[in-house]
């Protein structure tokens, strides 16, 4: 069975989906035990990319994994297009959105364990990790 | 039937209480922001307690809508003070680089009160028990004299 089929899927298309992203983050967490800060990170990391999808895309989904061998949550939130055009600008801090922080996509980064992302004009994914446990850390997805 | 975005604020005095709980919707967000202001201009409002305790999760959006709508406030003659943040909360806008800014954080919603310059006076309760026992007394005497 592929890792695909493992996931558990939220379609994002409206920020009215963005409480169900929460929901099922806040219950994967609760899956490994995940409380307190840990939990809140992996919770809040979910809402900031979610929304990122809602707000900018043409639609997508936050999928949620859990890597038992490795003692990690991994989140993928995938979106069809148009993509980020100023990537850089936004990971280097230089960038304020509409809203005034412009802190989403960034500080879902600075959330994870680790943080990939890909963009382009057929879309946008991005990959987060969260440890989970006292299993030291074995792979890394950037 | 009671509209599920519906934001509670309670009169208290001359402040208004705002206390937000579980999970903050978006649509939830732009209640807070919209009926807040307008139940400054109505009841002519001191000040804003935004209670947090309740919350699950505070994301950039959320202290977005927070630190607008102080400045809305502030803009109308009222001083918005947020109460109840839970640690781990904290510490993940702290992990984000979030800050808040303009916005007055404390503790508890006591300290939110206190912020207003409103504070607990309690009688000593000596005194109200005396008067207590006072006022039997007095009560029985005075039913011996009607007698």
């Amino acid at each position: 069975m592929s890792d695909d089929q493992e996931d558990l899927r939220v379609p994002i298309e409206t920020e009215s989906d963005l409480n169900h992203a929460r929901m099922f983050a806040r219950e994967t967490c609760k899956l490994v035990a995940l409380r307190g800060y840990k939990a809140q990170k992996v919770v809040t990391a979910v809402s900031e990319v979610a929304r990122n999808i809602a707000r900018y895309s043409h639609g997508g989904e936050v999928r949620f994994r859990v890597d038992a061998d490795n003692h990690c949550i991994i989140i993928v939130a995938e979106d069809r297009g148009p993509g980020i055009s100023n990537l850089d600008e936004i990971l280097a801090g230089h960038y304020q959105s509409r809203t005034g922080l412009g802190r989403g996509l960034l500080g879902s980064r600075d959330l994870a364990d680790s943080f990939d992302i890909q963009t382009g004009a057929e879309g946008t994914r991005v990959e987060l990790s969260f440890r989970y446990g006292d299993k030291a850390w074995k792979t890394s997805t950037t | 039937m009671e509209d599920i975005n519906h934001v509670t604020c309670i009169p208290l005095w001359d402040c208004l209480l705002v206390p937000l709980n579980g999970d903050v919707s978006d649509a939830q967000a732009d209640a807070l922001m919209t009926e807040v202001l307008e139940r400054i201009q109505r009841d002519e409002c001191f000040g804003v307690l935004v209670d947090l305790s309740g919350v699950w999760t505070l994301d950039s959006h959320l202290c977005s809508v927070l630190a607008q709508l102080s400045l809305a406030a502030k803009m109308m003659g009222a001083r918005t003070v947020l109460s109840g943040m839970k640690p781990e909360i904290a510490m993940t806008l702290e992990a984000m680089g979030i800050e808040l800014r303009g916005i007055q954080t404390v503790a508890t919603l006591e300290d939110a009160l206190g912020a207003m310059g409103i504070r607990r006076v309690r009688e000593a309760s000596e005194d109200r028990d005396s008067r207590a026992v006072r006022q039997l007394l007095l009560g029985s005497v005075d039913e011996k004299q009607e007698r």
